[in-house]
């Protein structure tokens, strides 16, 4: 699985700094556009993790590089179990990056008052509330990845392009279906949800602790995602 | 005797086409060509020794290990294979010095002073991306990464075609190189035959999906012969001809016959009205594929 890590890494190590540098000036404009450091730290968090997972699996299929690396000393497991790994890796690192990008955010913008429009971004300005949302978006992007990895490693990215859209629909389909089913249980649940995501000042904490938790749980899904990729990509023709 | 490859009745199909049933032998201290037209099963058999697909039926060791799932090919039997496809396959935002770095973190019999020499010979600066790479370095950069960790056996599929005859004679030197090694063995899937009638020691011909021969180098260059014929000539040719003896590839033109002789001295001796030269693989596997087979008098 580490020789995978590895080669995932070695591989976007050219891209990632140049995904990095986009990715901050993207959020700087965001942040100032929208007048919130969190839009920016959702740019920064999401979009550095979702452009490394197309990236990654876009590479896999140019100059055979996909079959060519079945040919090191690795199984078809540890490819998948590497592939994981190495997502979950650059999730977290996304999520410390966009932290980073918020607390220098806040303390650049304290300290120009004299630029009204820089000096409101620190203004409410809570590193718990923060953290605590970009876990959630950190989350987000897990079940998007365990959503598509078992078709992209499937079928490759050109076909599998064709068919996550569909997938999507019919999970948010079904979800909607679900909760209009079960709404006493999404009344039930609304506390918790303002909680998660729109905090009191005395929750912020607890609304830290839910993320966390939130992220922890879907790291099982992630696991199960991971084996059904591993059955699908065992039978995969290269 | 301990072959390097050894796969009997592999079988393979998909929709239009089907490989095998195919026995193929590689021994340790051999160099095999496969040859054959574009489309024939090359790349697939090439793949099913590779685990890259999975057979439909038959039996493949590596190495003297039996392999009854090739597709979970044990990592510690791959790391002695080298493999060179018919691209440079790494990533191509990559550079050059990264490919050091995928070798170290994969083989444990990495040899980084052994590739930092094969960079220097071939010309390859670290730090070029592996984009801008010339094809002729791309495959020169992927026969070092497959040499660098000192592999037992090499799979090469079409890793000459494109090459100035230079970087070939280049590529078949360190290839003569690894073969000094009476333990190391090569198969090599080439359209270059010349590059064969070079190094290699035994020629395999597949043709839609099935071995057409199997022969020593020598059976093919030094006996084998053309015998050039009037089409007068042709009729007495095949009467003659004994079923119990090898058969006869018969390819009529517009000048006359030429037609394949398994012993071209031996042919000499009987019809020294014709004359029979030297064939070259080319010339053997266009009179195999093209020409009629005639396998003695009691079939004309």
């Amino acid at each position: 699985m580490l020789v995978m890590i590895k080669s995932d890494f070695i591989t976007m190590k050219n891209s990632a700094l140049q995904l990095l540098s986009i990715m901050l000036i993207v959020a700087v404009f965001v942040s100032l556009g929208t007048g919130t450091l969190i839009a920016g730290v959702a740019a920064i968090t999401a979009a550095f993790t979702f452009m490394y997972i197309f990236s990654i699996v876009a590479y896999d299929e140019m100059n055979g590089w996909e079959r060519f690396r079945l040919t090191l000393p690795i199984s078809r497991r540890q490819v998948i179990a590497g592939r994981y790994a190495s997502i979950l890796i650059v999730t977290i690192a996304s999520v410390v990056f966009g932290m980073v990008f918020s607390l220098v955010g806040s303390l650049i913008a304290s300290s120009l008052p004299q630029i009204p429009f820089v000096a409101s971004l620190a203004e409410g300005f809570d590193p718990v509330v923060e953290t605590a949302h970009v876990l959630l978006i950190a989350a987000m992007l897990l079940i998007a990845a365990m959503l598509s990895m078992p078709l992209f490693m499937r079928f490759g990215m050109t076909k599998a392009t064709r068919i996550v859209p569909l997938v999507f629909v019919f999970i948010m389909v079904g979800a909607l279906y679900l909760i209009s089913d079960f709404d006493d249980v999404v009344v039930q649940m609304l506390p918790v949800l303002q909680t998660l995501f729109l905090p009191a000042p005395e929750e912020t904490l607890t609304s830290l602790g839910l993320s966390a938790l939130v992220f922890a749980c879907l790291l099982v899904p992630y696991a199960i995602s991971a084996g059904i990729a591993m059955k699908l990509y065992e039978g995969r023709q290269f | 005797m301990e072959y390097a490859i050894e796969c009997r009745g592999l079988e393979k199909s998909y929709p239009g086409f089907a490989l095998g049933p195919l026995d193929l032998n590689v021994e340790r201290g051999s160099i095999v060509g496969l040859v054959g037209p574009n489309g024939v099963g090359k790349t697939t058999l090439i793949k099913l020794l590779l685990g890259l697909i999975t057979p439909d039926a038959g039996s493949l060791a590596l190495l003297g290990q039996p392999l009854p799932d090739p597709a979970n090919m044990p990592a510690a039997l791959k790391a002695r294979i080298g493999v060179v496809f018919d691209t440079c396959a790494f990533t191509q935002a990559s550079r050059v010095r990264d490919v050091a770095q995928l070798g170290r973190a994969s083989y444990q019999e990495w040899d980084a002073p052994l590739f930092t020499r094969f960079l220097v010979d071939f010309g390859l600066d670290p730090k070029k991306q592996i984009a801008k790479l010339s094809r002729g370095m791309g495959m020169k950069l992927s026969l070092a990464f497959a040499l660098a960790h000192h592999p037992e056996l090499l799979v090469l599929d079409e890793a000459t075609a494109g090459l100035d005859p230079l970087a070939r004679d280049e590529m078949l030197d360190l290839l003569r190189s690894f073969m000094l090694d009476e333990h190391h063995a090569i198969l090599m899937a080439t359209h270059i035959t010349s590059d064969l009638e070079k190094i290699a020691d035994k020629v395999v011909c597949i043709d839609a999906g099935a071995m057409l021969f199997c022969e020593q180098k020598e059976a093919i260059c030094d006996e084998a012969g053309i015998a050039h014929l009037r089409s007068s000539q042709l009729a007495d040719l095949l009467v003659q001809h004994d079923a119990a003896t090898a058969p006869l590839f018969v390819l009529k033109h517009e000048y006359g016959v030429d037609v394949l002789v398994p012993d071209r001295f031996a042919f000499g001796k009987a019809h020294p009205d014709i004359p029979v030269d030297r064939v070259a693989i080319d010339d053997y596997l266009n009179l195999v594929l093209k020409g009629e087979k005639h396998a003695g008098h009691d079939q004309i």
